[in-house]
């Protein structure tokens, strides 16, 4: 076997380059707000749904509509809207699960009217108490895309949609798997980038991508440099900062295992494919494979989640990254500080923020951190 | 140039949220079970009428700050995590929760009861229910969510009222099993009567403020808000806003202002500047500008209250209060207002850990300003925590709207 780290370099500086080509060629182009809501639905009905990502571009007019104190995936979505940067997309799709997103697209709707938006709102409590809002809500949702796309999402159409997103959460999760039994054969940043890639390109030909990636990686020699073994925590959203990822990986660390939004969060469960489409979609809102802190998930929490996964994967510290501004994780965090103080696990916090002016003091913290894990202490 | 004249009657408010906490501590004290309510203000009269003592806890964050008692635990939050970007309201409340016994012995206002059960909504921002779990894991108690369909189309509303009244009777089956009391509907009824007749004064008294001089402004709104917080559905709640709807008609007979020497009309976006509140009514009056409408003291509390349908009621009120609208209607809404109440100029207060209260402010500005030629500035503060506050800034930003206030004015004429 080879020991070369296969180098990917995705390029994401445009991620909807790939949208604008399929909308030339007639395909309705769905923007859909990230973490939960079920793609397969815009899918099935022949649309294209594309998770709206954070731009790398400083925000400039979107200032004058969103105060500089919300979280930089909203200011940099209503930015890119008001810079006319968003026409790529027919429809905007909002599953609130947050009073941040809705904002950002109470703000949209006003400044894009051009444009088409669906609405829905999730419970935010995982109880069976609210498995019948769901399913209505979701029902509801299908009835206004199948008018924005002029066509009827029948089952089969859906089924075979459901279908086709679980490969493609199957494969990236082989990936993931493969990249944690075999440190240093892919990057962290890579890692990430695929799964972006995946969000903001048809699951089609994303598939091809990952398995024509999985027998490369299948076929490479893990490093025998081992580093100190950290958890990546949160993150929201929108992705960690590669230059991030980098660092954590150049001073030493070493990815064991992560629930971040671009990451293994997004990829965590499937659908049913046994029980009837649209039942299939609602439960799994109610499992989503990654207990969430934007949820009330009374049974099985995110802390809980963290604790079994830092034992399975031998994890020596959890590295948690909080969205600046970000609701959830801001009421979440003094919790979970509270869990790793009682269990003796290191941990650090990295606050990102969309406009960074240096990367050093982030790089003091994660070298600091990683070396106090490596001691052993 | 101008002097605050503020209402005596608004002080009976203060006086019934005085009351209402030391009541509290001594039901907690004889072994009552105490609910703890986050965000649902309007299902109160449903534990009331229980006799199950409560504390609404952004209530208590407000108090807390507008007493300037918020400092303390606020450094206890800081110690045990809370950012300072965390929500004012939670880091108040939690870290009143937080504090130790002898830091509580210091203020009595500290000595908040733990929860034996939580209610909690999502009704106007979802934030509610991350800090309702913080406190179901923190003291392992019951806790239910209220799940508000936010009104992104005008035409559902009938459909989530009826979607709220089924959660309400699951609520009850909850209250009742949990705290082993019952419901008692006549005095449910009871309590949703007197709120009515509060509110019809209370509406009474706002319609005044279009009166020029306005004998009102939020300050004295917000003075009295211990009506709305913490004696709903009772007679004192109803006596508090006939003496402030008395007096106002005086004030109006006299043409008296509640700023002397009004000479501009303002309406306020956002909620208030708690630790600040005093000396910005006070600074607000010196410079001639009577706030004489805001969207958060006319629409976020309970409106329409009918005891044939008690339920109905509460959820009426949960779908229709002022945050739940989409942003279409609050334009509309607030544009009413400023025509109404003949405003002059709009302040947002861009509450910076408030992000759920304040997000519309920008398109707000542009669009009402727009539609009635008039000035909007925000200026940046905070609800409860006062390092967010800079008078400077607050200074710069009022002068600037009193300028253009002026200057249109003169192109007028």
């Amino acid at each position: 076997m080879t020991s070369t780290k296969i180098r990917l370099d995705i390029n994401l500086e445009d991620p909807y380059r790939r949208a604008r080509e399929l909308k030339k060629e007639g395909k309705k182009v769905f923007g859909v707000s990230p973490m939960h809501f079920p793609e397969e639905l815009i899918h099935a009905g022949g649309g294209l749904p594309v998770v709206l990502q954070e731009s790398t571009e400083p925000v400039t007019y979107g200032l004058a509509h969103l105060y500089p104190f919300f979280c930089g995936f909203t200011r940099s979505v209503v930015d890119m809207g008001v810079r006319n940067k968003l026409d790529v997309f027919d429809t905007i799709v909002l599953g609130d699960l947050c009073i941040q997103l809705r904002h950002m697209v109470k703000t949209l709707k006003r400044q894009m009217p051009a444009t088409s938006f669906v609405y829905t709102q999730w419970p935010l409590e995982i109880s069976e108490r609210f498995h019948s809002t769901v399913r209505g809500r979701l029902q509801r949702c299908k009835k206004d895309i199948e008018q924005l796309l002029g066509r009827e999402i029948t089952d089969d159409n859906l089924a075979q949609s459901i279908r086709l997103y679980n490969q493609n959460r199957r494969l990236m999760r082989q990936v993931i798997d493969l990249a944690r039994a075999k440190p240093g054969v892919l990057r962290a940043r890579d890692l990430v980038g695929l799964v972006e890639s995946g969000m903001v390109m048809p699951k089609e030909e994303h598939n091809r991508m990952l398995e024509g990636l999985i027998p490369q990686l299948k076929r490479k020699r893990a490093s025998s440099k081992q580093g100190a073994k950290v958890y990546l925590a949160g993150h929201l959203c929108m992705a960690v900062k590669v230059e991030i990822l980098d660092l954590i990986e150049e001073l030493g660390g070493q990815v064991v295992w992560d629930d971040l939004y671009t990451g293994s969060r997004y990829v965590a469960s499937d659908a049913s494919e046994t029980l009837p489409p649209m039942e299939a979609l609602t439960q799994r809102y109610f499992n989503l494979g990654i207990p969430c802190p934007s949820r009330m998930e009374p049974k099985y929490g995110w802390s809980d989640y963290i604790l079994d996964r830092v034992k399975q994967a031998g994890a020596q510290g959890v590295m948690v990254f909080m969205v600046k501004q970000c609701g959830p994780m801001l009421l979440y965090y003094p919790y979970l500080k509270d869990v790793f103080e009682r269990e003796s696990i290191p941990y650090t916090v990295i606050v990102t923020e969309h406009e960074v002016v240096s990367f050093e003091q982030v790089k003091t913290r994660i070298q600091a951190f990683l070396e106090m894990i490596q001691r052993g202490a | 140039m101008g002097q605050s004249n503020p209402l005596r009657s608004s002080r009976l408010g203060s006086q019934a949220t005085d009351r209402f906490y030391e009541d509290l501590r001594q039901a907690a004290k004889k072994g009552d079970p105490v609910c703890w309510i986050l965000g649902a203000l309007i299902t109160t009269p449903m534990v009331t009428s229980m006799d199950v003592p409560w504390v609404f806890a952004d209530a208590l964050a407000a108090h807390l700050a507008a007493r300037h008692q918020q400092k303390r635990p606020q450094e206890v939050a800081d110690e045990k995590g809370y950012l300072r970007e965390t929500c004012s309201y939670t880091r108040i409340h939690m870290g009143c929760t937080l504090l130790s016994d002898a830091d509580r012995k210091q203020v009595m206002d500290w000595q908040v009861p733990n929860p034996d059960l939580v209610i909690i909504t999502d009704g106007c921002c979802s934030e509610w229910v991350e800090w309702g779990d913080d406190v179901r894991k923190r003291f392992n108690v019951p806790i239910f969510t209220l799940h508000v369909p936010f009104l992104w189309n005008d035409k559902d509303r009938d459909e989530a009222t009826d979607y709220v009244v089924s959660q309400l009777k699951e609520m009850n089956t909850f209250l009742e099993d949990t705290t082993h009391r019952r419901q008692d509907p006549a005095k449910l009824a009871e309590i949703i009567s007197m709120g009515r007749q509060a509110q019809d004064m209370r509406s009474h008294g706002q319609q005044l403020c279009r009166n020029v001089p306005s004998p009102a402004t939020i300050f004295d709104w917000a003075t009295a808000l211990g009506a709305v917080f913490n004696s709903w559905g009772k007679p004192e709640s109803v006596g508090i806003y006939k003496a402030m709807k008395e007096e106002m008609e005086q004030r109006v007979a006299r043409k008296e202002g509640a700023v002397i020497g009004e000479k501009y009309r303002l309406c306020w976006d956002g909620m208030i500047v708690w630790p600040e509140f005093g000396p910005l009514s006070k600074k607000l009056a010196s410079l001639g500008a009577n706030v004489v409408a805001s969207a958060y003291m006319w629409g976020f509390f309970p409106t329409l209250m009918d005891p044939r349908d008690p339920l109905k009621s509460i959820a009426w009120n949960m779908v229709d209060v002022w945050p739940n609208r989409n942003l279409d209607w609050q334009i509309n809404h607030v544009a009413q207002f400023c025509e109404d109440y003949k405003v002059d100029g709009l302040i947002c207060h861009a509450h910076y850990t408030c992000r759920a209260l304040c997000g519309q402010q920008m398109e707000l500005m542009d669009a009402v300003s727009r539609k009635l030629n008039i000035p909007a500035v925000f200026v940046e503060a905070d609800v409860g925590d006062e390092s967010f506050y800079s008078e400077a800034q607050v200074d710069t930003r009022l002068q600037a709207l009193l300028e253009m206030i002026d200057a249109r004015r003169k192109v007028r004429a």
